[in-house]
């Protein structure tokens, strides 16, 4: 890949949740600054209504303008929102879509519980499209899997991130992990369909940044970049800081689940050779553990009726799962 | 790229590149020096300085420096050290279960090696120290801690079943250390702080089992995560030793990972290595500071980016052990556990 696309990836694996001191406050403008839905206007799915997550759109630079009018007409935000209408959080989840660039200098979106939004980026939405898979892989994912599950993964780990915060989960482990566990164990709740676009299409995407490099270097740049966090990167030791796991420990991490969750569904993955069998054996085990995590620390805090409401519901486009 | 780790002047930060390059200080004397000049000016001192370091906060935990039998094995055994006035967790039982010959020339030699460990852990008998250290620990049902041969480094918890330390760990550890250099007491930290951690390490994985702790995340860097954060709550001696021995042994044992090996459970050593600075860090920014400070025109061993979050990285830790664990812990054994000297002056370090 090229260096352009490398750089995307680096940046991707971000996906993260930004800390209070980093962030600046969104929502107290966001009323003024919201753009209005040009319509047709959202006609919401009725029962799915609970307040928590007010949505917002804001300006589109030039760049992102494409960007936007698919978000937007596909009013990606407020279905999102009634998705998550189940999950009563003890403060409003704002749903922003924005222009990161170059305020955030990322283009990744991020969870920030400074102001208890989660950003999803424009620019992330375009670098998704343009790295996508042209054609159907080896693996049988398609360019439609990639797209879809990653700014389905993407919402879904990031509310993930939310949740922790807000619901002051105890987490054990490393928080990004868990967060693509809750993208991982949310998609597997629902149809084969679902669960196969997001879990491949998420897992793809992981598998395209390591082979662009992203996962660790395993020898020393001779020319190693001038920016700090960049010259960690590509140091053999130094890149194991990130707080994030390894493009492929993610990429493992998501086929495991998928396969853990839903065997049948994704014994494929085993038979493709694409998540080795020492790995699988566990995998039922990994699952298990995450839906036992699941239950006694989210699902308290889910309205059991609107949640069976919403598992009924097909959220995703035809188009969008082939 | 990190230039201290390339042309590192101390001991834990080129110990992979270049194992004989003489006497120079560990983390455990950056951190006590401050300043870089002075770390820089200790590093040109040598052994001595170093020794004069370490020494001075370094003493020896009776359950955690039995561990260091394996060192013993080489050198003249002390005597058992007495152990703290506490009674032992009734709920924990241990075990040296000891290893068996097999027919090859390499399983002969292993033989040979572990059951020099095995006659040194009967001797200095460590995990009966660990069933006092854990004396606060409420458990629902016994569980058993052996040692004993599982054919890897590892043998994964199973429930119901013992935590097994694996005599080929405590084996790598030691050759580990033995691959230091003019540096006795960085060994001894190694070989004492490492095992400490490996244990608390596998027993967390049946504490998570017996007390139904929802576990988020991968479960091997929760094992860590609650390791490490036990071990901090105790004294500067158990504590320090414990991390910097910890995350030396990653340093030095670390593996080159690519492609189909990052579908382990494991998490890489150098992720470890990394985990461990941080959640040292976050819990004890003062004596751990030093692993955030580089001299000029190097980066620091834990870099900017990481370090400012390891403050939320352990209140997050201990977030969750306040919600999930604390909760089977006794209040008045804790206070007398944290108040026993683990450590007794001149044992090591000196």
């Amino acid at each position: 890949m090229t260096g352009v696309a490398m750089s995307f990836f680096r940046l991707a694996a971000a996906l993260t949740i930004m800390l209070a001191v980093q962030t600046i406050s969104l929502t107290r403008a966001l009323a003024d600054d919201c753009l209005q839905d040009p319509g047709p206007k959202y006609q919401p799915i009725q029962g799915l209504t609970n307040g928590g997550y007010p949505v917002c759109y804001l300006q589109p630079n030039d760049t992102n303008k494409a960007a936007y009018t698919a978000l937007q007409s596909r009013h990606i935000l407020e279905v999102y929102a009634q998705f998550l209408s189940p999950l009563h959080l003890p403060h409003p989840l704002t749903l922003v879509a924005l222009n990161c660039q170059p305020t955030f200098n990322s283009d990744s979106p991020f969870y920030s519980s400074g102001d208890r939004a989660l950003h999803f980026c424009y620019e992330w939405y375009n670098d998704v499209l343009k790295y996508a898979p042209t054609a159907t892989t080896a693996q049988g994912v398609t360019r439609t899997n990639v797209i879809t599950g990653m700014w389905a993964g993407t919402l879904l780990h990031e509310t993930g991130h939310a949740m922790f915060d807000m619901l002051d989960v105890p987490v054990f482990g490393r928080e990004e992990d868990a967060a693509d566990q809750v993208a991982a164990f949310i998609a597997l709740q629902f149809n084969k369909d679902v669960q196969r676009t997001i879990i491949k299409g998420f897992a793809y995407f992981w598998q395209m940044a390591a082979q662009s490099g992203d996962d660790p270097p395993t020898a020393t740049d001779p020319n190693p970049p001038k920016d700090a966090m960049q010259r960690c990167f590509s140091d053999p030791l130094c890149a194991y800081a990130d707080v994030h796991g390894t493009a492929s420990q993610r990429l493992y991490n998501t086929l495991c689940l998928g396969y853990g969750g839903n065997p049948d569904a994704f014994k494929d993955f085993i038979q493709m050779g694409w998540l080795p069998k020492a790995r699988a054996d566990d995998c039922g085990r990994e699952y298990r553990q995450l839906e036992f995590a699941f239950i006694k620390t989210i699902v308290p805090f889910i309205d059991p009726d609107m949640m069976t409401k919403v598992r009924s519901i097909q959220w995703l486009l035809p188009t969008e799962m082939q | 790229m990190i230039r201290h780790v390339a042309a590192a002047p101390c001991r834990l930060i080129r110990g992979l590149l270049d194992r004989d390059s003489g006497p120079c200080l560990s983390l455990t004397a950056i951190r006590l020096i401050g300043p870089m000049g002075e770390r820089m000016r200790h590093c040109m001192t040598g052994i001595d300085q170093s020794r004069r370091l370490i020494g001075s906060v370094t003493k020896r935990s009776i359950f955690v420096a039995a561990a260091a039998v394996v060192w013993w094995v080489v050198q003249a055994l002390p005597a058992p050290a007495q152990a703290p006035a506490l009674p032992a967790n009734p709920q924990i039982q241990v075990d040296y279960i000891q290893p068996k010959l097999n027919a090859s020339a390499a399983d002969k030699n292993q033989f040979t090696e572990f059951t020099a460990i095995y006659a040194s852990l009967r001797m200095r008998r460590p995990l009966e120290e660990i069933q006092k250290f854990l004396a606060p620990l409420r458990l629902p049902r016994q569980i058993k801690i052996q040692v004993d041969s599982c054919g890897a480094a590892r043998r994964p918890y199973v429930s119901g079943n013992p935590v097994t330390i694996c005599y080929e760990l405590i084996d790598e550890i030691e050759k580990i250390a033995a691959g230091i250099t003019g540096n006795d007491n960085l060994k001894q930290t190694v070989i004492v702080g490492t095992f400490t951690q490996a244990v608390l390490h596998e027993l967390a994985y049946a504490v998570f089992d017996m007390l139904q702790v929802p576990v988020w995340g991968r479960e091997d860097d929760a094992a860590d995560r609650l390791a490490a954060f036990v071990l901090l709550q105790f004294s500067g001696d158990v504590a320090h030793t414990s991390m910097v021995g910890s995350a030396e042994f990653f340093l030095l044992s670390r593996k080159t990972w690519t492609g189909i090996a990052f579908a382990a459970t494991a998490s890489p050593e150098a992720q470890r290595f990394y985990n461990f600075l941080c959640i040292a860090y976050g819990g004890d920014n003062l004596d751990f500071g030093g692993w955030t400070q580089a001299p000029q025109g190097q980066d620091p061993l834990l870099p900017a980016f990481r370090a400012k979050q390891c403050g939320y990285e352990y209140e997050q830790v201990r977030h969750a052990f306040d919600l999930r664990i604390m909760p089977y812990i006794d209040p008045d054994l804790l206070l007398q556990v944290k108040a026993a000297q683990w450590f007794l002056p001149g044992e090591i370090g000196k």
